[in-house]
C-alpha cells in the first residue's frame, strides 16, 4: 500500500515539475517593487486581498 | 515496538521526503525567487506541526458535537486569539522580508459564503479532514485521504465554473474591522468574542462531566522531532508559521485556491477551455492559469505541507501503519472531497484561508464562515455514521 502511495505522490510531484518546465514563470506573484508602498492586488490569490480580485 | 520492516520503510520515506524537499528548494530558489523558497519551507513547518500535534478541525468539532469534549475547539480558539493579536498589529504594515505592505484575508459576506461554508462544514465530516487536514493526512500516507484530495480538487474546479452564479447573489461586500476600528479596538472586540465562545463551550464541556483534558499538558512521550506534540505546541507553531507566511508571501496562509488551480490545469490539459470561464478571467486566477503552477504561492505551501507531513510521519513511525480503506470510506472521501472543494470556492476559502486567516485579519466573513461551517458539521456528523 505504501509503495502505491509513494508512486502516486511521485507522479504528482513529477507533473508539477513538468508543468513548471513547460509553462515557465512569466509573472512572479510575489514580486513587489522595492520601496513600493501600495498593495499589489494582482499578486494575491482570489479570496485573499478583499474584493480587488472579484467582480463585485 | 516497530518491526525492522517498518523501520526500513520509515527510513526510505524519510529520505524520499528530504530529497524531494531539497529538489523543490533548488527549483524554487533558482527559477522563481527566494520568497517562494521561504513559502515552501514555511509549508514544511506547517506540515510537521499539523501532523505532530494532530491538529485538525474536523475531528475536534466532531468530538465537541458528539461528546461535548472541547479540548480541540478550545485549542482552536486560543490559536485564533493569538493570531488576532499578532496579525492585527502587523497587517497593512511593511514586511520584514520585502519592502511592501502585507494584506489580510478579507472577503465579502454574502449568500455564497453562507451556503459554501455550510456545505464545507457538512462535507468535512464525511471527507474526514478539512482543508489543512486533508493535506497533512494525505501527506502522511493515508490513501483514503488521497481520494478525498482528488475529489476536493474536482469540486474546486466545478465551484470555479459556478462561481459567477453564486457571487451574483446578495452580498454585503467585504467588511474589515480594521477599516472601522483602531487596531486596539479590533483586538479587544475579537478577543471579547473569542473569550465568550471559550467560556460557553467550556461550560458545556464541564456540564457533561467529561475528563477535561488540559491542552497545555506535556504528554509523557512528547518529542519535538518525533512527536507527538501537546495541542498547545501545535497552536503556537501554527500561529508562528502563519505569521511567517504573512511576512514572506505578503498575505496569510491559504490552502484551497491551489486545488482549483490544479483542477483547472488538468482540465485545460485534457481539452476544456477553462480560460473562458469567468472565474479564470479574474486578474490573479487568469495569470495563475497561464503561469507555471509552482509560481503560485498557495501551491508551493501546499507541497511543503504534504512533504512536511511525510517527513513528520516517517520520523514518528506513522507512515508504516497500514490505514484501513474500504468502499464505504472511499465513497465518503468522494462525496466529502467534492463538496468541500465546491463549498470552499463559494465561501472564499476553507477553515484556513477563511476561518483562521480571515478572523486573524479582522474580516467578518471569517466569523460567518465559522458559524455556518459549524452548523453544517452538526448535520455532517449525523450523516457520517452511514460511512464510518
Amino acid at each position: 500500500m505504501k509503495i502505491i502511495y509513494l508512486l502516486i505522490i511521485t507522479f504528482f510531484f513529477g507533473t508539477l515539475i513538468l508543468d513548471h518546465d513547460n509553462k515557465g514563470v512569466m509573472y512572479n506573484p510575489l514580486f513587489h517593487d522595492e520601496g513600493g508602498n501600495t498593495i499589489n492586488s494582482i499578486a494575491m490569490p482570489c479570496g485573499l486581498g478583499g474584493s480587488e480580485n472579484h467582480s463585485h | 515496538m516497530m518491526s525492522s520492516i517498518s523501520v526500513k520503510l520509515n527510513k526510505v520515506t524519510l529520505i524520499y521526503g528530504i530529497l524531494v524537499s531539497i529538489i523543490f528548494c533548488y527549483i524554487l530558489f533558482s527559477t522563481i525567487g527566494d520568497r517562494h523558497l521561504y513559502v515552501f519551507l514555511i509549508g514544511i513547518g506547517l506540515g510537521i506541526s499539523l501532523y505532530h500535534a494532530s491538529f485538525g478541525f474536523t475531528g475536534g468539532w466532531r468530538k465537541f458535537i458528539e461528546k461535548r469534549d472541547s479540548q480541540f475547539l478550545r485549542s482552536q480558539l486560543i490559536m485564533l486569539a493569538l493570531a488576532v493579536i499578532v496579525f492585527t498589529i502587523f497587517i497593512n504594515s511593511k514586511s520584514f522580508i520585502y519592502d511592501a505592505k502585507m494584506i489580510g484575508a478579507v472577503s465579502p459576506i454574502g449568500v455564497s459564503v453562507i451556503v459554501g461554508s455550510f456545505i464545507f462544514g457538512f462535507a468535512m465530516q464525511l471527507g474526514g479532514g478539512c482543508g489543512s487536514g486533508t493535506l497533512f493526512t494525505a501527506g502522511s500516507g493515508n490513501l483514503k485521504m488521497i481520494v478525498t484530495l482528488v475529489f476536493f480538487i474536482f469540486g474546486s474546479l466545478i465551484g470555479s465554473y459556478h462561481f459567477d452564479f453564486w457571487t451574483q447573489l446578495p452580498s454585503l461586500g467585504s467588511i474589515s474591522l480594521l477599516n472601522s476600528y483602531t487596531k486596539i479596538q479590533t483586538i479587544l472586540l475579537q478577543l471579547g468574542l473569542i473569550s465568550i465562545l471559550y467560556l460557553f463551550i467550556s461550560k458545556l464541556d464541564f456540564a457533561k462531566k467529561i475528563n477535561h483534558f488540559d491542552i497545555t499538558n506535556l504528554k509523557t512521550h512528547s518529542n519535538l522531532i518525533r512527536g507527538e506534540w501537546p495541542l498547545i505546541w501545535g497552536v503556537v507553531s501554527l500561529v508562528f508559521f502563519n505569521f511567517l507566511m504573512l511576512q514572506a508571501a505578503g498575505h496569510p496562509w491559504s490552502v484551497t485556491f491551489a486545488f482549483g488551480l490544479w483542477g483547472a490545469k488538468i482540465a485545460s490539459a485534457i481539452g476544456f477551455n477553462v480560460e473562458t470561464w469567468s472565474y479564470w478571467q479574474l486578474s490573479y486566477p487568469s495569470i495563475a492559469l497561464e503561469n507555471s503552477v509552482l509560481a503560485d504561492p498557495t501551491t508551493v505551501s501546499n507541497i511543503g505541507i504534504i512533504l512536511g507531513a511525510l517527513i513528520a510521519s516517517s520520523l514518528s513511525g506513522g507512515i508504516s501503519r497500514i490505514s484501513n480503506i474500504n468502499k464505504k470510506l472511499i465513497l465518503a472521501g468522494v462525496i466529502g472531497g467534492f463538496l468541500m472543494g465546491y463549498g470552499a470556492r463559494l465561501a472564499f476559502g476553507c477553515n484556513i484561508g477563511a476561518l483562521f486567516s480571515g478572523i486573524a485579519s479582522g474580516s467578518l466573513h471569517g466569523w460567518v464562515w465559522f458559524l455556518f461551517a459549524f452548523l453544517g458539521s452538526i448535520i455532517g456528523v449525523k450523516f457520517r455514521k452511514f460511512f464510518y
